[in-house]
Protein backbone atom coordinates (compact mmCIF):
# COMPACT_ATOMS: atom_id res chain seq x y z
CA UNK A 1 0.00 0.00 0.00
CA UNK A 2 1.24 3.47 -0.81
CA UNK A 3 -0.50 6.80 -0.58
CA UNK A 4 0.52 10.43 -0.86
CA UNK A 5 -1.28 13.65 -0.01
CA UNK A 6 0.00 16.96 -1.33
CA UNK A 7 -0.45 20.23 0.55
CA UNK A 8 0.48 23.03 -1.84
CA UNK A 9 -1.28 25.86 -0.03
CA UNK A 10 1.91 27.22 1.54
CA UNK A 11 5.07 28.67 0.00
CA UNK A 12 6.78 25.37 0.83
CA UNK A 13 4.57 22.53 -0.36
CA UNK A 14 4.64 19.28 1.58
CA UNK A 15 3.82 15.71 0.76
CA UNK A 16 2.54 13.35 3.42
CA UNK A 17 3.48 9.82 2.43
CA UNK A 18 2.31 6.59 4.02
CA UNK A 19 3.37 3.11 3.06
CA UNK A 20 2.85 -0.49 4.04
CA UNK A 21 5.30 -2.88 2.41
CA UNK A 22 4.80 -5.73 4.88
CA UNK A 23 3.28 -8.02 2.26
CA UNK A 24 6.36 -7.74 0.00
CA UNK A 25 8.80 -9.58 2.30
CA UNK A 26 11.58 -7.15 1.46
CA UNK A 27 15.04 -7.87 2.86
CA UNK A 28 16.06 -5.52 5.70
CA UNK A 29 19.07 -4.13 3.84
CA UNK A 30 16.97 -2.27 1.29
CA UNK A 31 16.87 1.47 0.61
CA UNK A 32 13.64 3.37 0.15
CA UNK A 33 13.47 6.41 -2.10
CA UNK A 34 10.73 8.80 -3.12
CA UNK A 35 11.20 10.39 -6.55
CA UNK A 36 9.22 13.59 -7.01
CA UNK A 37 9.09 15.43 -10.31
CA UNK A 38 7.25 18.01 -12.32
CA UNK A 39 7.82 18.96 -15.92
CA UNK A 40 11.06 20.77 -15.09
CA UNK A 41 12.52 19.39 -11.88
CA UNK A 42 13.12 16.00 -10.38
CA UNK A 43 14.15 15.37 -6.79
CA UNK A 44 14.92 12.23 -4.86
CA UNK A 45 14.34 11.84 -1.14
CA UNK A 46 15.78 8.99 0.92
CA UNK A 47 13.47 7.74 3.60
CA UNK A 48 15.29 7.93 6.88
CA UNK A 49 14.00 4.67 8.30
CA UNK A 50 14.04 2.33 5.32
CA UNK A 51 13.84 -0.75 7.53
CA UNK A 52 10.28 0.12 8.51
CA UNK A 53 7.74 -1.92 6.58
CA UNK A 54 4.99 0.41 7.66
CA UNK A 55 5.68 4.10 7.93
CA UNK A 56 4.72 7.68 7.35
CA UNK A 57 6.80 10.74 6.51
CA UNK A 58 6.17 14.39 5.77
CA UNK A 59 8.49 15.72 3.07
CA UNK A 60 9.04 19.42 2.46
CA UNK A 61 9.49 20.23 -1.20
CA UNK A 62 11.32 23.27 -2.55
CA UNK A 63 9.74 26.38 -4.06
CA UNK A 64 10.22 24.89 -7.50
CA UNK A 65 7.25 22.67 -6.67
CA UNK A 66 4.94 25.50 -5.65
CA UNK A 67 3.22 25.70 -8.97
CA UNK A 68 3.10 22.05 -9.84
CA UNK A 69 3.96 18.65 -8.50
CA UNK A 70 3.38 16.35 -11.35
CA UNK A 71 4.05 12.95 -9.90
CA UNK A 72 5.87 10.83 -7.39
CA UNK A 73 6.71 7.21 -6.78
CA UNK A 74 8.22 5.15 -3.98
CA UNK A 75 10.85 2.54 -4.79
CA UNK A 76 12.59 -0.08 -2.71
CA UNK A 77 16.14 -0.83 -3.86
CA UNK A 78 18.44 -3.69 -2.95
CA UNK A 79 22.02 -4.35 -4.08
CA UNK A 80 22.86 -7.52 -5.95
CA UNK A 81 26.15 -9.40 -5.55
CA UNK A 82 27.81 -7.01 -8.04
CA UNK A 83 26.59 -4.01 -6.04
CA UNK A 84 24.14 -3.07 -8.79
CA UNK A 85 21.08 -1.35 -7.29
CA UNK A 86 18.06 -3.40 -8.26
CA UNK A 87 14.52 -2.06 -7.98
CA UNK A 88 12.88 -4.67 -5.80
CA UNK A 89 9.50 -2.93 -5.60
CA UNK A 90 7.96 0.16 -7.11
CA UNK A 91 4.75 1.88 -6.18
CA UNK A 92 2.22 3.10 -8.66
CA UNK A 93 3.06 6.62 -9.76
CA UNK A 94 0.79 9.14 -8.06
CA UNK A 95 0.03 12.27 -10.06
CA UNK A 96 -1.30 15.58 -8.84
CA UNK A 97 -3.08 18.36 -10.59
CA UNK A 98 -1.76 21.92 -10.12
CA UNK A 99 -4.40 22.41 -7.43
CA UNK A 100 -2.93 19.51 -5.47
CA UNK A 101 -5.67 17.05 -6.24
CA UNK A 102 -4.38 13.51 -6.54
CA UNK A 103 -5.10 11.97 -9.86
CA UNK A 104 -3.77 8.52 -9.15
CA UNK A 105 -5.90 6.37 -11.38
CA UNK A 106 -5.94 3.46 -13.70
CA UNK A 107 -4.89 3.83 -17.31
CA UNK A 108 -8.44 3.30 -18.40
CA UNK A 109 -11.44 4.79 -16.61
CA UNK A 110 -14.53 2.67 -17.26
CA UNK A 111 -17.70 4.74 -17.18
CA UNK A 112 -21.12 3.10 -17.58
CA UNK A 113 -23.52 5.31 -19.53
CA UNK A 114 -27.21 4.54 -19.36
CA UNK A 115 -28.20 6.06 -22.70
CA UNK A 116 -25.26 5.09 -24.92
CA UNK A 117 -26.68 3.36 -27.98
CA UNK A 118 -23.40 1.75 -29.01
CA UNK A 119 -21.71 -1.00 -26.96
CA UNK A 120 -18.79 1.28 -26.13
CA UNK A 121 -16.87 4.33 -27.21
CA UNK A 122 -13.67 5.99 -26.13
CA UNK A 123 -13.23 9.60 -25.06
CA UNK A 124 -10.34 11.72 -23.80
CA UNK A 125 -10.66 14.31 -21.05
CA UNK A 126 -7.92 16.07 -19.11
CA UNK A 127 -5.47 13.22 -19.47
CA UNK A 128 -8.04 10.52 -18.71
CA UNK A 129 -8.79 7.84 -21.24
CA UNK A 130 -12.43 7.04 -20.64
CA UNK A 131 -14.10 3.89 -21.85
CA UNK A 132 -17.78 4.74 -21.98
CA UNK A 133 -19.78 1.51 -21.96
CA UNK A 134 -23.46 1.20 -22.58
CA UNK A 135 -25.45 0.29 -19.52
CA UNK A 136 -28.74 0.42 -21.33
CA UNK A 137 -30.94 -2.34 -19.87
CA UNK A 138 -28.10 -3.24 -17.49
CA UNK A 139 -25.85 -4.25 -20.39
CA UNK A 140 -22.63 -3.31 -18.59
CA UNK A 141 -23.45 -4.05 -14.97
CA UNK A 142 -25.23 -7.36 -15.66
CA UNK A 143 -23.39 -8.71 -18.67
CA UNK A 144 -20.31 -7.01 -20.13
CA UNK A 145 -18.65 -6.34 -16.77
CA UNK A 146 -18.71 -10.05 -16.02
CA UNK A 147 -17.64 -11.19 -19.46
CA UNK A 148 -14.06 -12.44 -19.79
CA UNK A 149 -14.23 -11.61 -23.49
CA UNK A 150 -15.21 -7.97 -23.40
CA UNK A 151 -11.97 -6.25 -22.45
CA UNK A 152 -9.77 -8.50 -24.53
CA UNK A 153 -11.93 -7.79 -27.58
CA UNK A 154 -11.91 -4.03 -27.16
CA UNK A 155 -8.31 -3.50 -26.03
CA UNK A 156 -6.90 -3.52 -29.56
CA UNK A 157 -9.12 -0.71 -30.85
CA UNK A 158 -8.56 1.18 -27.59
CA UNK A 159 -4.78 1.01 -27.95
CA UNK A 160 -5.12 2.08 -31.59
CA UNK A 161 -7.18 5.14 -30.65
CA UNK A 162 -4.89 6.10 -27.77
CA UNK A 163 -1.77 5.73 -29.92
CA UNK A 164 -3.29 7.84 -32.67
CA UNK A 165 -4.36 10.49 -30.16
CA UNK A 166 -0.81 10.62 -28.76
CA UNK A 167 0.72 10.82 -32.22
CA UNK A 168 -1.56 13.55 -33.51
CA UNK A 169 -1.72 15.70 -30.37
CA UNK A 170 2.05 15.68 -29.73
CA UNK A 171 2.23 16.66 -26.10
CA UNK A 172 -0.79 18.89 -25.88
CA UNK A 173 -2.82 16.37 -23.91
CA UNK A 174 -3.21 16.26 -20.14
CA UNK A 175 -0.66 14.72 -17.82
CA UNK A 176 -2.45 11.43 -17.42
CA UNK A 177 -1.54 10.47 -20.97
CA UNK A 178 2.14 10.22 -19.99
CA UNK A 179 1.59 6.75 -18.60
CA UNK A 180 0.03 5.61 -21.83
CA UNK A 181 2.94 7.08 -23.74
CA UNK A 182 5.47 5.32 -21.52
CA UNK A 183 3.56 2.08 -21.95
CA UNK A 184 3.25 2.25 -25.72
CA UNK A 185 6.82 3.34 -26.45
CA UNK A 186 7.91 -0.24 -25.91
CA UNK A 187 5.44 -1.32 -28.61
CA UNK A 188 6.83 1.05 -31.23
CA UNK A 189 5.22 4.41 -30.52
CA UNK A 190 7.57 7.18 -31.69
CA UNK A 191 6.10 10.54 -30.81
CA UNK A 192 9.31 12.44 -31.55
CA UNK A 193 9.15 11.73 -35.26
CA UNK A 194 5.43 12.19 -35.72
CA UNK A 195 5.75 15.80 -36.89
CA UNK A 196 7.25 14.55 -40.11
CA UNK A 197 4.53 11.99 -40.87
CA UNK A 198 1.19 12.41 -42.59
CA UNK A 199 -2.04 11.08 -41.11
CA UNK A 200 -1.95 7.83 -43.06
CA UNK A 201 1.52 7.07 -41.73
CA UNK A 202 0.39 7.93 -38.20
CA UNK A 203 -2.60 5.62 -38.57
CA UNK A 204 -0.29 2.88 -39.80
CA UNK A 205 1.97 3.36 -36.79
CA UNK A 206 -1.00 3.34 -34.40
CA UNK A 207 -2.21 0.14 -36.05
CA UNK A 208 1.20 -1.49 -35.66
CA UNK A 209 1.44 -0.43 -32.01
CA UNK A 210 -1.99 -1.93 -31.34
CA UNK A 211 -1.09 -5.16 -33.11
CA UNK A 212 2.21 -5.44 -31.22
CA UNK A 213 0.47 -4.72 -27.91
CA UNK A 214 -2.09 -7.46 -28.51
CA UNK A 215 0.57 -9.90 -29.62
CA UNK A 216 2.63 -9.32 -26.48
CA UNK A 217 -0.45 -9.70 -24.29
CA UNK A 218 -1.26 -12.97 -26.08
CA UNK A 219 -4.86 -11.93 -26.60
CA UNK A 220 -5.51 -14.62 -29.20
CA UNK A 221 -4.18 -17.33 -26.91
CA UNK A 222 -6.32 -15.94 -24.10
CA UNK A 223 -9.40 -15.99 -26.31
CA UNK A 224 -8.67 -19.58 -27.37
CA UNK A 225 -8.36 -20.54 -23.70
CA UNK A 226 -11.70 -18.94 -22.89
CA UNK A 227 -13.37 -20.61 -25.86
CA UNK A 228 -12.01 -24.01 -24.90
CA UNK A 229 -13.45 -23.47 -21.45
CA UNK A 230 -16.82 -22.66 -23.02
CA UNK A 231 -16.66 -25.76 -25.23
CA UNK A 232 -15.86 -28.01 -22.31
CA UNK B 1 22.10 43.23 -24.47
CA UNK B 2 19.37 42.18 -22.03
CA UNK B 3 18.48 45.22 -19.96
CA UNK B 4 15.64 43.83 -17.88
CA UNK B 5 13.73 40.69 -17.00
CA UNK B 6 9.98 40.64 -17.31
CA UNK B 7 6.97 38.40 -17.20
CA UNK B 8 4.06 38.53 -19.56
CA UNK B 9 0.74 39.51 -18.15
CA UNK B 10 -1.82 36.74 -18.78
CA UNK B 11 -3.07 38.82 -21.72
CA UNK B 12 0.49 39.15 -23.04
CA UNK B 13 0.97 35.43 -22.71
CA UNK B 14 -2.20 34.75 -24.70
CA UNK B 15 -1.05 37.22 -27.31
CA UNK B 16 2.28 35.41 -27.58
CA UNK B 17 0.49 32.10 -28.04
CA UNK B 18 -1.55 33.59 -30.87
CA UNK B 19 1.57 34.79 -32.69
CA UNK B 20 2.18 31.25 -33.85
CA UNK B 21 -0.88 31.47 -36.05
CA UNK B 22 0.98 34.09 -38.12
CA UNK B 23 3.17 33.43 -41.10
CA UNK B 24 6.39 32.04 -39.57
CA UNK B 25 8.52 34.77 -41.08
CA UNK B 26 6.52 37.42 -39.27
CA UNK B 27 6.75 35.84 -35.82
CA UNK B 28 10.23 36.98 -34.61
CA UNK B 29 9.65 40.68 -35.14
CA UNK B 30 6.14 40.47 -33.67
CA UNK B 31 7.56 38.59 -30.67
CA UNK B 32 10.24 41.24 -30.10
CA UNK B 33 7.61 43.95 -30.22
CA UNK B 34 5.41 42.07 -27.79
CA UNK B 35 8.31 41.46 -25.37
CA UNK B 36 8.86 45.20 -25.04
CA UNK B 37 5.18 46.13 -24.73
CA UNK B 38 4.84 47.78 -21.33
CA UNK B 39 1.11 47.10 -21.21
CA UNK B 40 1.50 43.36 -21.68
CA UNK B 41 4.64 42.79 -19.57
CA UNK B 42 5.76 43.49 -16.01
CA UNK B 43 9.41 44.17 -15.22
CA UNK B 44 10.86 42.45 -12.13
CA UNK B 45 14.59 43.08 -12.67
CA UNK B 46 15.81 46.27 -14.33
CA UNK B 47 19.05 48.09 -15.12
CA UNK B 48 20.76 44.93 -16.37
CA UNK B 49 23.64 44.87 -18.82
CA UNK B 50 23.64 41.19 -19.63
CA UNK B 51 25.12 40.16 -22.98
CA UNK B 52 22.85 38.07 -25.19
CA UNK B 53 23.69 34.48 -24.22
CA UNK B 54 25.28 32.37 -26.90
CA UNK B 55 25.14 28.87 -25.45
CA UNK B 56 22.53 27.17 -23.30
CA UNK B 57 24.86 27.26 -20.31
CA UNK B 58 25.45 31.00 -20.76
CA UNK B 59 21.71 31.58 -20.63
CA UNK B 60 21.32 29.52 -17.45
CA UNK B 61 24.27 31.17 -15.74
CA UNK B 62 23.02 34.65 -16.51
CA UNK B 63 19.60 33.85 -14.99
CA UNK B 64 20.88 31.87 -12.02
CA UNK B 65 21.47 34.82 -9.64
CA UNK B 66 17.84 35.86 -10.00
CA UNK B 67 15.99 32.57 -10.46
CA UNK B 68 18.24 30.09 -8.66
CA UNK B 69 17.70 28.85 -5.10
CA UNK B 70 17.49 31.76 -2.71
CA UNK B 71 17.32 34.24 -5.57
CA UNK B 72 14.84 37.06 -5.14
CA UNK B 73 12.74 35.77 -8.01
CA UNK B 74 13.15 32.02 -7.63
CA UNK B 75 9.42 31.51 -8.00
CA UNK B 76 9.63 32.85 -11.56
CA UNK B 77 11.73 29.85 -12.56
CA UNK B 78 8.57 27.79 -12.85
CA UNK B 79 6.38 30.46 -14.38
CA UNK B 80 5.28 30.13 -18.01
CA UNK B 81 4.76 33.90 -17.97
CA UNK B 82 8.50 34.38 -17.56
CA UNK B 83 9.72 31.68 -19.94
CA UNK B 84 7.37 32.82 -22.67
CA UNK B 85 8.43 36.43 -22.25
CA UNK B 86 12.10 35.37 -22.46
CA UNK B 87 11.37 33.34 -25.57
CA UNK B 88 9.72 36.35 -27.18
CA UNK B 89 12.62 38.59 -26.11
CA UNK B 90 15.36 36.28 -27.45
CA UNK B 91 13.64 34.69 -30.43
CA UNK B 92 15.24 36.90 -33.05
CA UNK B 93 18.72 36.54 -31.58
CA UNK B 94 18.39 32.79 -31.16
CA UNK B 95 17.27 32.35 -34.73
CA UNK B 96 19.74 34.72 -36.36
CA UNK B 97 22.71 33.29 -34.44
CA UNK B 98 21.90 29.78 -35.59
CA UNK B 99 20.66 30.58 -39.06
CA UNK B 100 17.65 28.53 -38.15
CA UNK B 101 13.88 28.84 -38.38
CA UNK B 102 11.11 29.41 -35.89
CA UNK B 103 10.10 25.73 -36.02
CA UNK B 104 7.59 24.18 -33.65
CA UNK B 105 5.64 26.33 -31.22
CA UNK B 106 6.75 24.12 -28.32
CA UNK B 107 10.31 25.43 -28.78
CA UNK B 108 9.11 28.88 -27.72
CA UNK B 109 5.80 28.56 -25.96
CA UNK B 110 6.00 26.88 -22.58
CA UNK B 111 2.88 25.09 -21.39
CA UNK B 112 3.08 23.94 -17.82
CA UNK B 113 2.56 20.22 -17.48
CA UNK B 114 2.79 19.56 -21.18
CA UNK B 115 4.76 16.51 -22.22
CA UNK B 116 6.62 18.67 -24.72
CA UNK B 117 7.68 21.23 -22.08
CA UNK B 118 11.24 19.93 -22.32
CA UNK B 119 11.40 21.28 -25.86
CA UNK B 120 11.23 24.88 -24.66
CA UNK B 121 14.62 26.28 -25.65
CA UNK B 122 15.15 28.44 -22.59
CA UNK B 123 13.25 26.70 -19.82
CA UNK B 124 14.95 23.40 -20.65
CA UNK B 125 18.42 24.97 -20.52
CA UNK B 126 17.74 26.50 -17.13
CA UNK B 127 16.08 23.33 -15.84
CA UNK B 128 19.11 21.28 -16.85
CA UNK B 129 21.45 23.73 -15.14
CA UNK B 130 19.20 23.72 -12.08
CA UNK B 131 19.30 19.93 -11.86
CA UNK B 132 23.10 19.93 -12.12
CA UNK B 133 23.98 23.28 -10.57
CA UNK B 134 26.45 21.74 -8.14
CA UNK B 135 28.45 20.44 -11.08
CA UNK B 136 27.22 21.96 -14.35
CA UNK B 137 30.26 20.61 -16.19
CA UNK B 138 28.76 17.14 -15.75
CA UNK B 139 25.80 18.15 -17.94
CA UNK B 140 27.71 19.96 -20.66
CA UNK B 141 26.51 17.53 -23.32
CA UNK B 142 23.10 19.20 -23.06
CA UNK B 143 24.28 22.69 -22.12
CA UNK B 144 27.01 23.36 -24.68
CA UNK B 145 24.75 24.06 -27.66
CA UNK B 146 23.75 27.45 -29.10
CA UNK B 147 20.50 28.57 -27.50
CA UNK B 148 18.55 28.18 -30.74
CA UNK B 149 19.92 24.78 -31.78
CA UNK B 150 19.64 22.22 -28.99
CA UNK B 151 20.20 19.25 -31.28
CA UNK B 152 19.84 15.51 -30.97
CA UNK B 153 21.58 14.94 -27.63
CA UNK B 154 19.30 17.44 -25.89
CA UNK B 155 16.20 16.06 -27.58
CA UNK B 156 16.90 12.46 -26.68
CA UNK B 157 18.11 12.97 -23.13
CA UNK B 158 15.52 15.52 -22.06
CA UNK B 159 12.60 13.65 -23.62
CA UNK B 160 12.52 11.27 -20.67
CA UNK B 161 12.22 13.22 -17.46
CA UNK B 162 13.43 10.41 -15.27
CA UNK B 163 16.80 10.27 -16.99
CA UNK B 164 17.21 13.97 -17.76
CA UNK B 165 17.69 15.12 -14.19
CA UNK B 166 20.20 12.50 -13.18
CA UNK B 167 22.33 9.92 -14.86
CA UNK B 168 21.22 10.63 -18.41
CA UNK B 169 22.84 14.04 -18.70
CA UNK B 170 25.99 12.97 -16.90
CA UNK B 171 26.30 9.80 -18.92
CA UNK B 172 25.75 11.67 -22.17
CA UNK B 173 28.46 14.13 -21.15
CA UNK B 174 30.89 11.32 -20.36
CA UNK B 175 30.20 9.76 -23.75
CA UNK B 176 29.59 12.59 -26.17
CA UNK B 177 31.10 15.81 -24.82
CA UNK B 178 34.64 16.77 -25.76
CA UNK B 179 36.04 19.19 -23.14
CA UNK B 180 38.90 20.15 -25.44
CA UNK B 181 36.54 21.67 -28.00
CA UNK B 182 33.63 22.54 -25.73
CA UNK B 183 31.36 20.73 -28.18
CA UNK B 184 29.76 17.33 -28.53
CA UNK B 185 31.82 14.84 -30.51
CA UNK B 186 31.29 14.31 -34.18
CA UNK B 187 28.81 11.50 -34.76
CA UNK B 188 26.86 12.12 -31.58
CA UNK B 189 23.99 13.62 -33.56
CA UNK B 190 23.11 10.43 -35.39
CA UNK B 191 20.53 7.76 -34.67
CA UNK B 192 22.61 4.62 -35.13
CA UNK B 193 24.55 2.40 -32.72
CA UNK B 194 25.97 4.32 -29.79
CA UNK B 195 23.82 7.38 -30.52
CA UNK B 196 21.96 9.46 -27.90
CA UNK B 197 18.74 7.88 -29.11
CA UNK B 198 20.14 4.45 -28.34
CA UNK B 199 21.45 5.68 -24.98
CA UNK B 200 18.00 6.97 -24.00
CA UNK B 201 16.46 3.70 -25.13
CA UNK B 202 18.98 1.72 -23.08
CA UNK B 203 18.39 3.80 -19.94
CA UNK B 204 14.65 3.57 -20.39
CA UNK B 205 14.98 -0.17 -20.67
CA UNK B 206 17.14 -0.78 -17.61
CA UNK B 207 15.32 1.69 -15.39
CA UNK B 208 12.52 -0.81 -15.01
CA UNK B 209 14.82 -3.02 -12.97
CA UNK B 210 18.01 -1.08 -12.24
CA UNK B 211 17.96 2.07 -10.12
CA UNK B 212 20.50 4.02 -12.16
CA UNK B 213 20.01 7.06 -9.96
CA UNK B 214 21.81 5.15 -7.22
CA UNK B 215 24.77 4.47 -9.51
CA UNK B 216 27.83 6.48 -10.40
CA UNK B 217 28.54 7.34 -14.03
CA UNK B 218 31.51 4.93 -14.23
CA UNK B 219 29.26 2.16 -12.91
CA UNK B 220 26.68 2.79 -15.62
CA UNK B 221 29.36 3.10 -18.28
CA UNK B 222 30.41 -0.42 -17.36
CA UNK B 223 26.87 -1.63 -18.02
CA UNK B 224 26.59 -0.08 -21.48
CA UNK B 225 26.54 -2.38 -24.49
CA UNK B 226 29.61 -2.42 -26.73
CA UNK B 227 27.97 -0.20 -29.33
CA UNK B 228 28.87 2.77 -27.09
CA UNK B 229 32.57 1.91 -26.93
CA UNK B 230 33.43 4.23 -29.81
CA UNK B 231 32.38 7.22 -27.70
CA UNK B 232 34.09 6.16 -24.47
Amino acid sequence: MFDAVLDSQNSTPTIDITWDLSHLSLPPERSLFVDVSNDRVEKRFSLSEPDLDIGQILIELGPEFVRSVARLRLIAVIRDSSNIPIIRAESVTVSFSSSGESSAKSLLVVQPVSDLNAPWELSFAGGDVILNVSNEGGLWSNHLRLSPLFKVLVIGPIVYQVALELLTSRGELGRGMERWQELLVSYGLEIEDSDDLDIEELMKQAHDVSREFQASRKTVEYLLGVMKGVDE
Amino acid sequence: MITDLRVFTPEGNDEFSRLFELDKGAIPSAAAELASNIDLTETFVSRLETPIPVRRIDLARSLWPYLGPGGAHEIKSSSPLFWNWLAARLMSEAISASGGKVGAKSRWYYTEGSRSAYRHLFSSAFGTYQAHHKDPESAMSILCQPIGVPGEVVEQILATRSIAGSAGAQLATALYFDPSTGLNKSGSGGAGPGSPRRLAAFLNQIRLTVDHKSMSVPQILDLLPREFDKFK
